[in-house]
């Protein structure tokens, strides 16, 4: 699959600050309520990041940062039994997520990159569709 | 998609699948590359139509089978999704938690 330097970059707020906000980026009970089934996480430079999606679908990789509160990073890849998913292998691309602290929550960034480029595509257009209907979600509260 | 990840939950098929991905084959070209029976890799053949995975056209007496990379794409897209459902489940129970943390 060829390469390319494609990067998705999506960016939400959330009404809590970084210190809530952080363990559920590292902390297997608090990720289950809002990513993945079962976790192995070692929340260390060079520990373990697996994450069991679905029953046939599992994310790979390591953590490359760890820093409280401000910024997880890791690399990230699909053992999967969908041949074009497990085009992209374990710990090849890399996920960032920052955390930047503001009046009333925190900016919570995500940042996909190394990303194969047919896949990444695919990324794009659904993050595009999910912060649509999330903007259209809250501005109906 | 749960009929499409079924069909790709057995090992023969994503095999089939694989053959088929960049040239169209025959049944018999299919069936000569496994050791089950022809039956069987029939049987395969009509799941994998069925989930709309495989193509299939007709080329005189011939029947030509094809990997659909377009519904493939389309469960990339499917499988994909989780990531942009996380970020806002992220939200409800970040906030959810805040929340909680201040009444307390």
């Amino acid at each position: 699959m060829s390469r390319d330097k494609v990067i998705i970059e999506r960016e939400i707020f959330i009404a809590a600050s970084p210190e809530t906000i952080f363990p559920f980026l590292i902390d297997p009970a608090l990720m289950v309520r809002w990513f993945g089934l079962k976790h192995s996480l070692e929340p260390r430079p060079g520990g373990v990041f697996d994450v069991q999606v679905g029953p046939d679908h599992r994310a790979r990789g390591v953590f490359t940062e760890v820093v409280p509160n401000r910024r997880v990073a890791f690399t990230w890849g699909w053992e999967s039994k969908d041949p074009s998913l497990a085009a992209l292998k374990p710990g090849e691309s890399l996920v960032e997520i920052e955390l930047e602290p503001r009046e009333g929550g925190t900016w919570v960034r995500l940042r996909h990159s190394r990303l194969p480029k047919g896949i990444s595509e695919v990324h794009a257009d659904r993050w595009s569709y999910y912060l649509g209907k999330l903007q259209e979600a809250t501005c109906n509260l | 998609m749960d009929a499409i990840l079924r069909a790709l939950a057995d090992r023969t098929r994503r095999h089939i699948l694989a053959l088929v991905w960049r040239r169209e084959r025959t049944a018999g070209q299919i069936a000569v590359e496994f050791a089950v029976s022809r039956p069987a890799i029939s049987q395969h053949l009509k799941v994998l139509l069925t989930s709309e995975l495989l193509t299939v056209r007709r080329a005189g007496t011939r029947r030509l089978y094809q990997a659909n990379r377009q519904a493939l794409a389309r469960l990339r897209a499917q499988l994909s999704a989780f990531w942009d459902d996380s970020l806002r489940k992220l939200k409800f129970a970040a906030e959810v938690a805040e929340h909680k943390r201040r009444r307390n």
